[in-house]
This record gives structure tokens, sequence and C-alpha cells, in this order.
């Protein structure tokens, strides 16, 4: 559906297209106790409302709800949504050859940049645009590929620094056939900040993930989508389950924030994410 | 003539007053008339077809070996064209360019591909090579009034003042005066289905199937641009998915007409959606600079706006202060505003054009004064407001809603999720008048035939008039056939300032009650030949008031952690006269505050400084406001016996979306304890306005 849009917009004009919703390999969803096997042709509704994933990896669960609209997410597929390319304006209309086409600017720089990176974004300011990576990221899951075998979730999304011409660490022609979560018995949890309720992009969304211990979060992590180019982790290690520490740790991951002229809220989004959903790890605890 | 006494105005301010109507007419209805039809909720007599896609729009049109064009659009704000070149595909039949022509804006036509199919002719203009030279542009109202000058003649125009009162006197009077500036965005008609047409030449003459909301505008402006005679043009439009006023040009029909007569096949042109968004149509953007001052007492005594509004490359920024006058009758006021030319598609009327921006400013002014003198805004507003029946609306809509719940002080609610109440008043005319004909038939077996050259662009008029006809004649709005949107009709007004229904219904109900007399005439017993009579929409006579009145109260939730705004509910208090339909009224005005909170909240055209082009021309980054943006809406009909004509109604397709986002701005505002003073209410600006970022 991606790759639909940017034929449509003249941005991609591939010769030849190879449908794989043919793979019956590449579907269904096995959850076992050793953790969850995610065909890449699972499609966001099937995530969405799987029950086993529901209970075990909530983050990853409600990270598929939320995307898009219900039609959009009876068809869009697990692997397609990780691959999306940027949803960037300049990157989807044709007269502008940014960077990220090949060009030598960046349009959003000084451009309509609201939407745009709050970190990582001295290059390309565009922000990863799936749901499930980011939940994906906080639960450490690892993507399985016919080529060169796994890939941890960490090392699939690329930096414009790493290679501007890219998102994710996948070769050309490579296929990704599975996601694989392993159950280390954390929880987890999901949430966005929209604009709209209906049918919108995320403005900033968070994933955390936490083992607990009393009052007290255990390796704990959020990551958060729609503010840098690839989804962006934040380890936080181990930290007390209280209003105050949450705060203070949300105000010190949201530090290194280098916000452009339309984006400056995002910071305070972002701030506000991160407490909301280790808030909502820490209320589970009671 | 007979001299009537007709018992007018609404439950608790009803009074008679004596009105002339030609004896041999229907009486009118007044407050005591016992209706059997009218007034009742009817589901639309075309529902079905609607439903089941049986009903068939412009976009629907199919005709053999017909021919599909697409436009070739300039993707720059400010250029001139220089060579164009269009590939040699298959199956492309005919290409027109303009090549030398200086495009104003993103969007601004160059070059027009006719091909065999649809997908031949996008192809063929997604791989045409245009050359540009790149000329300076100003896309934004402020870039156009500080920059350099980027149309001949200046970005700005001639500014008009007009004033009444003594101000300088008034400011003098005043216990506080506040001086505030107001933004709101341009907003798209986004009607679903796009300006399409489709044209076919035969001996005769020209048939164009257009998605209008004119079909006789458009078949005089076809003749015209053409030079044929008007016999020789005929415009159907038997269903058209929206206007919203975007749909009086015959741009779409022309376009094909011409080409089809070039060509000699049938020629269709469906634009997508990024050109709906960029060429055809918006509500202009404003700038609002309001001093205003008021009296300890709530009066105001001086009220002074400097306004800028754009109408894109076209000029025409539509004067947001318009609706000043006629909501407050302030004694001393002064408008002037200034028409600023930005490379932007051309503004288009837009349900109720200058009214939402401007009642934004007033109503938030009022709110922001009121609160000055430590005073209820509803007691501000009724010590202003001269209509009695808004005055009256305003208590029931302040009941409905539960005023004495809202913040106070505002802002003051405990917790980041905030709630609060705002409303605003809005007005409108919609009297409509003649000229309006109707032919009705009385068919050999009994059965009924209304036809009307009016079009349906969704309020439901079909169906009004099987109801006021029914009505007159004593059977069900099913019983009767309605034949309207084609220009071989009798004359039906184009769908505009919320007059199709109170032009065209008193002439049905005239042609119905000459059918019932000449029925009469041929006496029972008789097997009953065809009857065919013609009605015609008398002037208007004596009324109990001008325009309708309105009022809407707005509760919201907002989270001042993340600036994020819900409308819970919405009460909209209306008048619309006579209400003809129950069913489609409440659907008007639900309809019309969906749209208003649409534009509150999201929905804002987004031009690139860089090269000009629109960024969001689609449906994904022009928000508008889906399902779980919906609040609970609470219609009150109000109705007010109001005369004029025999069925006292008066427009309803406006007025509801008038105040809606003032409503939500001063909800906002008594919430969060500060005012964004800038339209769409997004996160950004409410964190903004909280100093949080
Ligand atoms: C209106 C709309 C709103 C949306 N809103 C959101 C949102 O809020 N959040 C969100 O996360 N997403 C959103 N999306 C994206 C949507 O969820 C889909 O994920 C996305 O369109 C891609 O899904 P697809 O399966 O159609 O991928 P495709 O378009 O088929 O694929 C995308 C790319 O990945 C490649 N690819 C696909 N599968 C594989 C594979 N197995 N191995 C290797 N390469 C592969 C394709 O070649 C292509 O390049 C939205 C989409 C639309 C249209
Ligand atoms: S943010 Fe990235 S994708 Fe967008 S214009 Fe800049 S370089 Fe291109």
């Amino acid at each position: 559906m991606d790759l639909l849009d940017l034929m449509k917009s003249s941005i991609r004009a591939p010769g030849r297209l190879v449908n794989l919703l043919t793979i019956d390999e590449l579907k269904g969803i096995d959850v076992d106790t050793s953790g969850a096997t995610i065909g890449a042709l699972a499609t966001l509704a099937e995530i969405a409302d799987h029950p086993d994933l529901a209970r075990m990896f909530p983050a990853l669960a409600l990270a598929a709800g939320h995307a898009a609209t219900p039609q959009v997410r009876n068809v869009a597929t697990i692997g397609g949504n990780i691959l999306q390319r940027p949803r960037c304006w300049y990157f989807r209309m044709a007269q502008y050859p940014c960077l990220k086409k090949g060009g030598d600017t960046c349009f959003a720089m000084d451009g309509e940049n609201k939407y745009h990176a709050i970190f990582e974004n001295s290059l390309c300011a565009m922000v990863h645009p799936s749901n499930t990576a980011v939940a994906l990221l906080a639960l450490d899951a690892v993507v399985r590929t016919a080529g060169s075998g796994e890939i941890p979730i960490r090392k699939f999304f690329v930096t414009p620094d790493q290679d501007i011409l890219r998102e994710s660490a996948l070769a050309e022609g490579e296929l990704v056939t599975q996601l694989f979560i392993p159950a280390t018995g954390a929880r987890s949890h999901y949430l966005e900040f929209r604009e709209r309720q209906s049918f919108d992009w995320a403005l900033v969304s968070a994933a955390a993930a936490a083992e607990l211990e009393g009052q007290t979060l255990n390796n704990a992590r959020v990551v958060l989508g729609s503010v840098a180019p690839i989804p962006w982790r934040i380890d936080l290690g181990e930290i007390a389950a209280t209003d105050e520490a949450l705060d203070r740790a949300a105000d010190e991951a949201v530090r290194g924030a280098t916000p452009l002229a339309k984006n400056k809220y995002k910071v305070q989004l972002a701030r506000t994410a991160i407490r909301r959903s280790l808030r909502e790890l820490a209320r589970a605890t009671e | 003539m007979a001299r009537l006494r007709l018992k007018v105005g609404f439950v608790g301010g009803y009074e008679e007053i004596e009105v002339d109507v030609p004896d041999d007419g229907p009486v009118p209805w007044d407050a005591d008339s016992k209706l059997a039809v009218v007034s009742k909720s009817h589901p639309r007599i075309n529902a079905a077809d609607i439903l089941t896609g049986r009903a068939r729009f412009a976009t629907d049109i199919k005709r053999r070996g017909m021919l599909y064009a697409k436009i070739l659009r300039c993707p720059y704000g400010h250029a001139k064209v220089g060579r164009v070149t269009v590939p040699d595909i298959a199956g492309v039949r005919h290409v027109e360019k303009k090549e030398g022509k200086e495009c104003f804006f993103a969007g601004d036509d160059v070059a027009i591909v006719v091909a065999d199919t649809q997908e031949i002719a996008e192809e063929a203009g997604r791989r045409a090579e245009v050359d540009y030279e790149i000329l300076p542009h100003a896309v934004t109202m402020e870039d156009a009034i500080e920059g350099p000058g980027v149309f001949r003649g200046g970005n700005r125009m001639r500014a008009q003042t007009r004033d009444e009162g003594d101000v300088d006197q008034g400011l003098k009077e005043a216990a506080v005066v506040l001086e505030r500036t107001y933004k709101t965005q341009a907003q798209t008609h986004s009607c679903l289905e796009p300006h399409s047409a489709v044209a076919e030449f035969n001996s005769g003459g020209v048939t164009v199937w257009t998605s209008t909301q004119s079909v006789q505008g458009n078949r005089e402006q076809i003749t015209e641009a053409l030079d044929l005679s008007a016999g020789q043009v005929r415009v159907i439009a038997e269903y058209v998915g929206g206007g919203f006023g975007s749909k009086f040009g015959a741009q779409s029909g022309a376009t094909v007409a011409e080409l089809s007569r070039k060509l000699d096949a049938p020629v269709k042109l469906l634009p997508d959606r990024a050109e709906e968004h960029a060429a055809n149509g918006n509500r202009p953007p404003s700038i609002q600079k309001v001093k205003a001052g008021i009296r300890k007492d709530g009066v105001v005594t001086a009220w002074i706006v400097d306004s800028y509004g754009s109408g894109g490359y076209a000029g025409g920024g539509g004067g947001p202060a318009n609706p000043l006058k006629y909501l407050y009758p302030f004694t001393n006021w002064r408008k002037t505003h200034v028409d600023v030319r930005i490379n932007g598609g051309a503004a288009l009327p837009f349900r109720a054009p200058g009214h939402p921006q401007g009642v934004f400013a007033i109503e938030s002014m009022i709110d922001e004064l009121a609160a000055r003198v430590g005073m209820d805004p509803l007691e501000v507003r009724k010590k202003n407001d001269t209509s009695p029946v808004r005055r009256a609306q305003f208590d029931a809509g302040a009941k409905r809603i539960g005023w004495s719940r809202r913040a106070q002080p505002t802002g003051s609610e405990q917790g980041p999720l905030k709630h609060g109440i705002g409303m605003a008043g809005a007005t409108w005319g919609g009297q409509g008048g003649p000229p309006a004909e109707i032919t009705a038939v009385r068919h050999a077996d009994g059965t009924f035939e209304f036809h009307s050259g009016a079009q349906d662009i969704g309020t439901g008029i079909r169906t009004a008039i099987a109801v006021i006809a029914a009505e007159e004649l004593g059977v069900r709005p099913a019983d009767i056939k309605v034949k309207i949107g084609d220009s071989d009709l009798p004359y039906g007004p184009g769908s505009g300032g919320s007059v199709t229904a109170p032009s065209v219904l008193p002439a049905v109900r005239e042609a119905a009650h000459k059918l019932k007399q000449e029925i009469a005439k041929q006496g029972a017993g008789a097997p009953g030949g065809k009857i065919t009579v013609t009605g015609s929409r008398p002037e208007d006579f004596r009324r109990y008031r001008g325009g309708v009145a309105g009022c809407q109260f707005a509760e919201v939730e907002v989270d001042t952690e993340t600036g994020m705004v819900r409308v819970l509910k919405v009460v909209a208090v209306q008048d619309c006269g006579r209400i003809v339909n129950r069913l489609t009224a409440e659907s008007q005005i639900q309809g019309g505050v969906l749209q208003g909170i649409s534009y509150a909240l999201f929905e804002e055209r987004v031009l690139d400084r860089q090269k000009g082009a629109m960024l969001n021309a689609d449906f994904l980054n022009y928000k508008i406001l889906g399902p779980r943006d919906t609040p609970d809406i609470d219609v009150v009909l109000f109705e007010v016996s109001n005369a004029g004509n025999t069925v006292g109604l008066l427009g309803l397709g406006e007025p509801p979306t008038v105040p809606t986002a003032a409503a939500v701005a001063n909800a906002v505002a008594n919430a969060i304890g500060a005012r964004i003073y800038e339209l769409p209410i997004t996160p950004d600006k409410v964190l903004g306005a909280l100093n949080k970022i």
C-alpha cells in the first residue's frame, strides 16, 4: 500500500512487482512460552486482535491497533509497515528533490517542519512512520530474513547519517520472513498523541517496557515514535516507579532534543509520552 | 389582494401581523396551522438510490467512445511555462499546451491531455516534461503584505472602509479597551465528489453532465463560452456529491464541452484530490486586528476591525468582518478591509462566506471583554444583541449544555485534563425570493410529478419539494415524483446563499394549490386526464423578522500536557423559520457543526514558502474530522413562525457552520484559562498558549 502511494506520487516507478501475498509461509502468528513469531505478512488487524499478543506484548497490539484506519489495518502487513518510506511531505512530492531522493538539500530544515524530527535531525529531519517499529524496538524483537538470517531490531533501522538513501539495514532484494519477540516477562505499554483521533499519524508515540520488582522498574526503556528518523530508544535501566523519578527521567531524556522552528511542542509531547507510558507500567504493578 | 392576520414569532414570543396576499393563492401557513406532513421527519425519497449506488453522479457517467481529459498543473507558486513535451504514448488523442503562460499558483493549468482511458491520460501527464522559469512568489499573507510585490498592481488591493457613529468617542466611554489579532486559515471545500464533468456533442447541441450547484447557471456560462445558443446546451446534475459553494462555475463543463466539439467524441474530466485541494476553491484565510471597548455594564461602546483576507492569486478575500454589523448593531464601529493577493488557488464562496472567520474574532473578543468587566459572557451578549429570537435561544442553549457548570474562574479545574464550555451566536439571511418556477403534473393514472431546475447538492431539496406538494395535495411524499437537476426543467435558482428551499418551496406550494383547483374543477367521477400547471415564486410579503438566528454551545476537554483538544458536546440552537423536513434539517445542522469543528481544530491548507506548492493536498495530511472526533450533537430546532412567504421558511444550509469554531475557541479558553487567537487550534498552539514550549 505504501508502495502504491509512492508509485502514484511518481516517487518510485518499479519496472516489475513481485506479489508476496501468495507465499503462505510468510503468514500467521505463533505464540508459545519462548515468545511470539509473527509472519511478515501478518496484518496490523490480526496483530491488534490477537489475544496472546495483547496479553504478553500489549505494546505491539496497541501500536498496531492505533495505526491508520480499520480498512488500512485489514490489508497493511507488519513487514510493509516497518519498511515504509518517509512520510515527509517534501519526500512525497516530485518537485522537491531532497537529500533522501539523492538531491542536495533538506527542504524541511527551513520549511514546514511541524511534523518533523526533534532528535538526530541535522541532515534529514524525517520521522520514522511506523507504529509497530516503536513497539518492536521496545520489545527487543528480532527481524528474520531470507538472506542474512537474523537482524536484531536495534540494528535494523538506519539513520540518515549512516545511509541517507535507506531507512533499514535490509539489503536490496532481501526478504523479511518473520519477526520474533522473545518472552521476557516484561510489561509493556504503547500510547500516542495525535491531532485528530480518527485516521491520523502520531505527533509523538511511545512504547515502554520494563520488568518490575516491588516499586522499581528494572531494565526500563521507552521508545519514542515520530521524533527521529528511526524509532528513538531511551534506556533508563533501574528506576523508581514514582511520579518524581519518572518526571526526572522524562526531563533528562528530552534534554538533548534539537527541535526545528515549528516543532518545539514535540519536546513537551515527548516528555509527557515518556512519563505517561512508564507510569502506566507502574500502575500495572498495583 | 386579501388582507390576513398571521400569528408569527415563537413559543413565548408570539404576535400578530397583517399581510396582503393574492386572493387566489394558497393561504400562508402561520403558527396555528395544523399540518399533516410538513415539519415531520421524512427519509429522503431517493435514499434507496443513493445507498445502493443507483444514483448517478457526473463522476459515474460513461458514454460510448468517451475520451478522458487530464489537466497538467504547475508545481510552483509562480512560474512562466516554457516548452511542454508530452510523451507520445499510444492512446493519447489530443494535447493542448499553454506555453508562455504565467502561472500564479501551484495548481495553475499548464496543458491538457486527452486520451482513450483515464490511466493513459494520467500516465502521459506524469511523464510530461515542462520547462519552467521560476518567478518570485508569496504564499502567506504576511509575506505578501510585508514582502516585495509579486503581482502587477501590487500584492495589496485598495482598502475598503465602512463605519457608523463615532469610534473615538466610543473608546473614551469604555471602561476597558482591548486590542487583539485573530488569524484564520484557508480551508478547502473538500467535496467528496470532485468537479467532474462529461460532455457529448451531437447535431442538436451539447449535453453536459457535471457536478454543479447551478445547472442553469452552468448552461448560461457554457452557452457563452462556446458561443452557442441557449437551446443548444443542456446541463444535467441529477446528483451532486457536495458543493459548499465551490460548484457554481462551469469551468469543468465548459472545458469538456469545448474538447468534445473539437474531438467529435464525448469527453470526461475527473480532477483528482490534489487538484481539488489546490485549484478548486477554498475559504480565504484572514488576519483580523480588532480594537474594542466595553462599559462596566457590559455595553460595547466601540468596535474597530482592520482585516486582511486573501482569495489567492485572484484577489477577493471575502471581508471576514461581514457579520459584524448584523450580529451586534453596535452604535460606533469601523471596519477596514484589504484584500491581499498571494500565490495560492483562488478562493470560492464557501458555506457562509466570511462568517465563520468573522464570528471567530467577534465572539472571541466579546468573551474576553466580558471577563475584563467581570460579567457572564451570555449576559454581555444579551446586552448587545437585539434579536429577540437569539436572546431566547441563549437561554434554551444554556439550559441544554448546563451553562452553570462552566469552569469559574477559567482554567481552575485541577489536574491535566480540563473541561470548558463556550458559546457563540450566528446570523444569516436566507430569505430567498423569485424567480423560481415549478411545473406540476397529475398524470392520467393519478400519480403526481413536480419539476424544478434546481439541484440537490445533498441538502434534501428533492424530498422537501415532495413534502410541500404532499401537504397541499393531501397525499404522502412518496406519492410525488420529483425531477430536478436538469437545465431543461423550469427555472430553479443556483444553490447558494441558503436560498434554494425558500425560493423553490413557495413556488411548489403555488403549483400544488393550482393543481388541486384544477382537479376539483374536473369534478369527481370524471376519469381525469393529464393535468399540467405551473407555479411561480411570488414576491415576499411582510414577515416577522428578516434572517435566521442561531447560537451554539460547545463543551471541550483539553489535555494541558499534550495540548490535545476534544469536543465532547455541541448544543446547536437554530432557527430556519418553518421546519419542512425535520430529519434533513437536523442532519443539515449536524453537518454544519461537524464542518465547523473540523475548521476549528484540524483543517488547514499548508503552502510551502520555498516553492509555493500545497504540501497537504490529500486527505492524509489535510485533516478533516473523523468518527472519533465527532461529539455528541444536540440539535435544538428553534421553530419561528416567520411569514414572508406562504410556507414561512428560511434557509438553513449555511448558518449552522457559522458559530461553531468561535464556540469551540471560547470553550477552550474557558477550560485552560488562556486563549488561542489562531485557527486551527492544534496541540502546538495550545501548548504555546500555556507557555509549555
Ligand atoms: C491512510 C493511511 C494511514 C496510515 N496511518 C498509519 C499509522 O498511523 N501508523 C503506521 O504505522 N502506519 C500507517 N499507515 C501505513 C500502513 O499501516 C501500512 O503499513 C503501510 O502502508 C505499508 O503496508 P503494506 O503491507 O501495504 O506494505 P507495502 O506497501 O506492500 O510495502 C512497503 C515496502 O516494504 C516492502 N516490503 C513489504 N513486505 C516486505 C517483506 N516481507 N520483505 C521485504 N520487503 C517488504 C515493499 O517492497 C515496499 O517497499 C497508513 C497508511 C495509510 C494508507
Ligand atoms: S526531512 Fe528528509 S525526507 Fe524530508 S525533505 Fe528533508 S531530507 Fe527529504
